[in-house]
């Protein structure tokens, strides 16, 4: 590491202070969710009862919000978390918003586990 | 209501809004002057009458325009149709039933009139992003969403500023999607009328 490095960039575990491995990342649309009418959502369940799982960006309709949903697990302690980091896909281009992190027991509700 | 022409400004509101509010100012300065000569109320009243005028020109169209499209919502729920989508654009507000292939239109200088067309009157529709320029000077400050009813062409702006944004700026995008959305309704609203 060099003297300037701030080293290993990534999702940190709360407790053991470890850097998360991703486990995968899923890709959601927001149906009720139409541009200029974003609002950010902090709970699980809410993104339980609104995200609708699609294989692709061309299944997003026009106008509607769409979130990926990157999971990590830390390798220490073996606790899990999302982030959802929610985007407007217009033509070839996103609109990002700010990522939502989903701790512990949310992540269960969120996947409907 | 739906077989009438699209009538986008009626000029004797028109004329009204912009010329009222000058000839009560002059008309209530001459009668301060001549009725109050000595009071010292008098040069206050110009004063008044200018601050009416200045509310009413900045929130008495805006306020028009929304009660008018207040109207058009309760008469779209009276008639049984679905309000699928509305834009509030600053000159036009846009009502969308994609059910029914119905379109509601009031317009900021004739929002006494409501109207409710078949989508089918919609000849064309399509997006204007507003780039200009080259390179890195390519940008955009406004971009709308338009479409033609009965030959008459209805601009709606989704973004407008008075300075210039990269394409890829958030703003502009946004209005681009917003601008895509409605386009798409439209069209939709169109294919159902068929």
């Amino acid at each position: 590491m060099g003297l300037f490095s701030k080293g290993p960039k990534g999702e940190k575990c709360k407790v053991c202070k470890e850097i998360l491995e991703k486990r995968g990342e899923r890709l959601y649309a927001m149906p009720g969710v139409y541009v200029g009418h974003y609002k950010e959502h902090t709970h699980g369940a809410w993104y339980r009862d609104n995200l609708v799982p699609i294989d692709s960006k061309a299944q997003i309709p026009t106008g509607i919000y769409a979130a990926r949903v990157e999971l990590f697990k830390c390798p220490r302690c073996g606790k899990e978390k999302a982030v959802v980091r929610p985007f407007l896909s217009v033509r070839d281009s996103e609109v990002t918003e700010f990522p939502v992190t989903l701790e512990y027991l949310e992540l269960d509700a969120f996947l409907g586990r | 209501m739906s077989g009438e022409k699209v009538k986008k400004i009626d000029w004797g509101y028109t004329l009204i809004y912009i010329f009222a509010p000058i000839v009560l100012i002059v008309v209530g300065t001459f009668l301060a002057v001549k009725l109050m000569p000595d009071s010292s109320a008098g040069p206050f009243i110009p004063m008044v009458l200018f601050l009416l005028s200045m509310a009413w020109w900045l929130m008495g169209g805006r306020n028009a325009l929304k009660n008018g499209a207040t109207k058009l919502a309760k008469e779209m729920d009276a008639q049984g149709l679905t309000r699928n989508m509305t834009f509030n654009g600053r000159g036009c507000v846009v009502v969308v039933d994609t059910v029914h292939g119905k379109l509601g239109l009031v317009y900021a200088w004739n929002p006494r009139k409501q109207y409710i067309i078949p989508a089918s009157r919609v000849e064309k529709a399509w997006v204007d992003d507003g780039r200009s320029g080259k390179g890195i000077t390519e940008g955009s400050g406004r971009v709308s969403f338009l479409f033609t009813v009965d030959g008459v062409k209805n601009r709606v702006d989704t973004f407008a500023s008075n300075t210039r944004f990269k394409m890829n700026d958030n703003r502009i995008l946004t209005g681009i999607s917003k601008a895509d959305s409605m386009v798409e309704l439209i069209n939709a609203a169109k294919e159902a009328a068929r």
